[in-house]
């Protein structure tokens, strides 16, 4: 063998079987996206649950020739690839984790004052107004409802939407979904103080009644028979969260509730994490549209805790038992975050006056009405 | 907290500087990702296009066939390629079909129907001739619902008309068509009936749920006072059912959890301190049944000393494990 063809055989090894002559600086550039998600994750200790393998998975897929998010020669999914094929594009994953998060869930606060259902779906309002909002910069319908439900403050529904609909928004979905419920301490109380008075800030609720263990076990099989009835499209989410919750309330599948709420929602949030990471490769991620996506989430997040307080400024025209607005802005899901920032300010106005247990049942509504929300969206598009 | 704000605020601003930073590279912005690629059929003389349009999810069929003549050959055609000419194409979820009628009288006149459940009564049919002026014509096509939802678009064209595209009156019209739809009358319609939509799911829960609520308040209103009148009996000195537990206060609980030591109340043991659960129930049990001049002097009930507030706060917070999640939904 001659120098010449041994050094072309290096040569042919450096170009072909190497990913250094194929790094981009778009690829560059999402190596560094994912190092400061992970750096957050480990360093800040921000939503590091989904934020390392989150990171892990941007950082991986960005490689060059990286045999991770595509097919082989004989069509089977690489690696990652196949937890996405599997858990995201069947929508297995969304599922699983709505399952426990219903084992995890006690629905006490909202069976004792089923009127916060109400405030749920009022915070829902953001979601509408940034479906219509990013309509105008050339969003599709499908895109349009995926980045809308971002303000619904439900990683797993917009994960489960954005799937559904527009699953090439899906990394940037996810990560501007988690990043803005972790923002809510930050988002909501300005908001809270801009459409509230001091005295309605001082409102005392009364007590909640008690909650019979009975009611609890009734209350996922009126939720499910109601909302799966009304709407087919939400069934897959809706029925797991049912099932996680009468598991736990039942009481006499504890094993299963605990693998609910423990190893099985583990096990499919590192696989998500990895997957939604991995969707975020520079050729997709990199456009105008994650941008946008960012931007309107933040309008979205804002409107929905306006919604949420407004429906309570409504309801208290009409009711002669007065509820403190502040509550409302736990109507955006992102639970309990969003119930304690209620709690938090609402002490700050008084500090004998809890309201962590009332903004509890509006916090849940917000879990349900986004799923309907979500569902009104897949059925639009049936 | 402070650190999860800051964090926040850091991976917010990294990520829009780093895009910022780099959209003069990025890809072009407003790819159609939806567009239809619609996929024909013959069937007899008619031709059946299935497609999924802009904004769906699921497949729709439109059936075009001829009153006269033959529908020979139908093909989609990029909405790029036309003049928009003030039309939205938004408007246009199926886009465009070139559609070619044969064996036609020359000169003559022939309907062509085109029928399909995607098709509402607001929808119009819209044809399109580069050399006519205007070079958009809305048919004004008649509508037919059958009832499998079903409309069929009827409209006349004639051979070697202005909108028979080879402009002949030579037995053929070629014909560049499609339906329209008001898209963002559609977008805004839907946003309202879907918001309410919302409400009305919610609101249909929550009566579910009160009347769930009131039945079974009204049980235990029953079962109580049932437990009141054997209560009054003078020969049943049974204990006090450990169900009442349930319709206690938390404070209350945790009173009589120390004062009983019974074996129900080991949930709530278990959780706290032993100290603390002491320290809470003495403090509470103390303010609650203190003397009245104690209470008066504090004030109203709402203006608790710092013991009973810390109390409560602690209780407070026990509570809310029941809430905290591994994951926030």
């Amino acid at each position: 063998m001659s120098w010449e063809s041994v050094l072309e055989l290096i040569k042919q090894i450096l170009v072909t079987q190497t990913g250094i002559p194929h790094m981009t600086g778009g690829a560059a550039l999402m190596l560094c996206v994912g190092l400061v998600f992970m750096y957050l994750a480990i360093a800040k200790e921000f939503e590091p649950l989904l934020l390392l393998p989150i990171g892990f998975g941007i950082f991986l897929v960005n490689f060059p020739l990286t045999p991770l998010m595509g097919q082989t020669e004989h069509g089977a999914p690489e690696l990652i690839r196949f937890f996405y094929h599997y858990g995201v594009e069947w929508e297995i994953i969304p599922c699983v984790i709505f399952l426990g998060l219903g084992a995890m869930t006690d629905f006490g606060p909202l069976i004792a004052n089923p009127k916060t259902l109400i405030i749920g779906a009022g915070a829902q309002l953001g979601v509408f107004v940034t479906y219509v909002g990013v309509l105008f910069f050339g969003f599709t319908l499908k895109e349009a409802a995926s980045v809308g439900i971002i303000g619904g403050a439900d990683g797993p529904t917009t994960i489960y939407l954005t799937a559904k609909l527009a699953p090439h928004l899906l990394g940037a979905n996810a990560v501007a979904a988690y990043s803005y419920m972790a923002m809510v301490p930050l988002i909501q109380p300005p908001i809270m103080r801009l459409f509230t008075t001091p005295e309605q800030r001082r409102i005392k609720m009364r007590q909640l009644r008690a909650v019979s263990k009975r009611e609890k076990i009734i209350f996922p099989l009126v939720g499910a028979t109601l909302i799966v009835l009304l709407i087919p499209a939400v069934a897959p989410l809706m029925g797991m969260f049912m099932l996680g919750n009468i598991m736990r309330e039942s009481g006499v599948v504890k094993r299963l509730a605990d693998t609910a709420e423990t190893d099985l929602m583990n096990i499919v949030v590192i696989f998500l994490g990895v997957s939604v990471g991995a969707t975020m490769k520079a050729e997709t991620f990199l456009t105008w549209k994650p941008l946008l996506i960012f931007a309107f989430g933040l309008l979205d997040f804002v409107i929905c805790t306006v919604g949420g307080i407004l429906t309570v400024q409504i309801m208290n025209l009409f009711s002669k038992e007065k509820m403190n607005p502040l509550i409302g802005s736990a109507g955006v899901s992102a639970v309990p975050m969003s119930a304690r920032v209620s709690n938090t300010e609402g002490l700050k106005a008084d500090p004998t006056n809890f309201l962590i247990m009332h903004a509890m049942g509006p916090n849940l509504a917000g879990v349900i009405g986004s799923a309907a929300a979500a569902g009104m969206f897949i059925a639009m598009f049936q | 907290m402070k650190k999860i704000q800051k964090a926040s605020f850091l991976s917010t601003g990294l990520c829009v500087l780093i895009l910022l930073g780099f959209t003069p590279a990025l890809a072009a912005f407003g790819e159609d990702v939806e567009k239809p690629k619609p996929v024909f059929t013959r069937d007899g003389d008619a031709v059946t296009a299935k497609l999924l349009p802009r904004g769906k999810s699921t497949s729709v069929t439109v059936r075009f066939a001829a009153d006269s003549g033959r529908v020979a050959d139908v093909q989609a055609v990029d909405f790029a390629s036309v003049k928009d000419d003030g039309i939205d194409r938004k408007d246009f979820r199926c886009d465009l079909f070139s559609v070619l009628l044969e064996n036609i009288s020359p000169g003559d006149e022939v309907t062509l129907t085109a029928g399909s459940d995607f098709f509402s009564s607001s929808t119009r049919f819209f044809l399109y001739n580069s050399g006519a002026s205007p070079a958009w014509t809305d048919t004004g096509a008649n509508q037919k619902a059958y009832p499998d939802r079903v409309r069929e678009l009827a409209f006349t064209i004639r051979d070697g008309g202005p909108y028979d595209t080879d402009g002949a009156a030579d037995g053929k019209i070629l014909l560049i068509c499609g339906p329209c739809d008001s898209f963002w009358g559609y977008a805004i319609g839907t946003l309202f009936i879907r918001f309410f939509g919302v409400f009305l799911v919610l609101g249909v829960l929550m009566i579910g749920m009160i009347v769930c609520g009131k039945i079974f308040e009204s049980a235990y209103k029953r079962k109580a006072a049932k437990v009141e009148e054997t209560k009054l009996q003078p020969t049943v000195s049974a204990p006090r059912p450990l169900s009442a537990a349930s319709e206690m206060e938390p404070e209350m609980v945790a009173a009589v959890a120390m004062r009983s030591g019974n074996a129900r109340y080991q949930c709530i043991r278990t959780e706290m301190e032993p100290e603390m659960v002491a320290a809470v129930a003495m403090a509470l049990h103390l303010e609650m049944s203190g003397p009245v001049s104690i209470k008066s002097e504090l004030g109203a009930e709402d203006n608790q000393n710092a013991w009973s507030l810390y109390g409560r706060q602690k209780i407070m917070s026990d509570r809310m494990q029941a809430f905290k999640r591994h994951f926030n939904a």
